[in-house]
């Protein structure tokens, strides 16, 4: 007797909605785009504790160090707050982990035993450039375009990140949170990630292999930490400036305000 | 009778919000996904015992009923009145 939703269905019918549900659980991974600034969970390889396997679970992405005690005192670490004396703290969402500083800062102790890989199968990235208003004068904000990028030759690639389990003694719940690991621009990345130039650690397969499982020396880390993926092994695709409401948020776009990439 | 059509795209409206439904297919079962913001519904026609058939979630969630009925019974509609 096979029942699913509640209703009684013959046995061929259970297996083509099983079978259904892992289509969709694939298809869930195909479209999703995470946002940071979302603070939603992401799916991440870590090892799996007491032995040498991996495992695929979802994470928090947003570093959270341990002495954050609840969800309030999270959200004013991330967002900022405004102190009794009215004084503005500025807020840390964590989110990416700088490579060079990976080992000098709260990160330190997750780098050296909390490594992790956040397949990925592209990334967005805004670049800003400066028009001319109708005014006939440049504008003081520069516009912002944005970027779909991905690996050539990878449909899915590993970027490198660092991992934290966070108790929240108000629910005594642990949440697994992570930052994302970038490195310095490449050429292509400069050109996009105009504002900031970098971009996030994505490892081939030897160094993701590394990073994952083997014990680094802080030198190690720091050198696969800064390791910069090539400008020739990626695909930049420009998208619609409201991408992420359309239904087909890659569709590609020309900006005849935006210069022609160079991949060198 | 159901169209062949594939991969269209038609809206479908749940207490005065309007949401994009695609439908698909993928190894010979047909479905539908909805998109709500930023997540995605996933619905299917499924056949009881009995030979009834009736609208689920995939995967199957008995919270959502209310609201897959309703999509379900639009999703019918506009199959119908194609």
């Amino acid at each position: 007797m096979c029942y699913y939703n509640g209703r009684k269905v013959t046995r061929t019918e259970y297996i083509r909605l099983k079978e259904l549900e892992k289509t969709v659980a694939f298809l869930n991974e195909e479209i999703a785009i995470f946002k940071g600034f979302d603070f939603n969970d992401f799916p991440v390889l870590r090892l799996k504790a007491g032995s040498g396997e991996t495992e695929r679970i979802d994470m928090e992405w947003g570093f959270l160090p341990p002495y954050l005690k609840s969800r309030e005192e999270v959200k004013r670490f991330r967002s900022g707050y405004k102190d009794a004396g009215g004084k503005w703290h500025n807020g840390y969402p964590c989110l990416n982990a700088t490579s060079e500083e990976l080992l000098n800062n709260i990160y330190r102790d997750a780098a050296l035993h909390r490594r992790c890989l956040i397949p990925s199968n592209g990334f967005y990235e805004w670049m800003h450039v400066q028009v001319v208003g109708k005014s006939g004068k440049l504008l003081k904000t520069p516009e912002k375009f944005p970027y779909l990028i991905q690996m050539k030759d990878h449909e899915e690639f590993y970027m490198a990140g660092v991992w934290q389990p966070w108790i929240d003694t108000e629910t005594k719940t642990t949440v697994n949170t992570f930052s994302l690991i970038t490195t310095v621009a490449n050429t292509l990345m400069k050109q996009i990630h105009n504002s900031k130039e970098r971009m996030p650690t994505i490892l081939p397969g030897d160094l993701a292999d590394a990073w994952l499982h083997k014990d680094l020396s802080d030198q190690e880390i720091l050198d696969i930490a800064n390791y910069q993926a090539a400008s020739a092994e990626m695909k930049a695709t420009p998208l619609h400036k409201d991408f992420l409401k359309r239904e087909n948020p890659h569709e590609q776009v020309i900006y005849k305000e935006v210069p022609e990439l160079v991949y060198g | 009778m159901e169209s062949n059509t594939l991969n269209e795209v038609f809206a479908l409206t749940f207490k005065e919000g309007a949401y994009s439904c695609k439908r698909l297919e993928k190894n010979g079962s047909i479905f539908y996904v909805v998109k709500f913001n930023s997540s995605y519904l996933y619905l299917t026609k499924a056949f009881a015992q009995d030979g009834g058939a009736f609208w689920t979630s995939v995967p199957a969630d008995t919270k959502l009923n209310h609201l897959v009925f309703e999509l379900g019974k639009q999703i019918d509609n506009y199959n119908k009145n194609k």
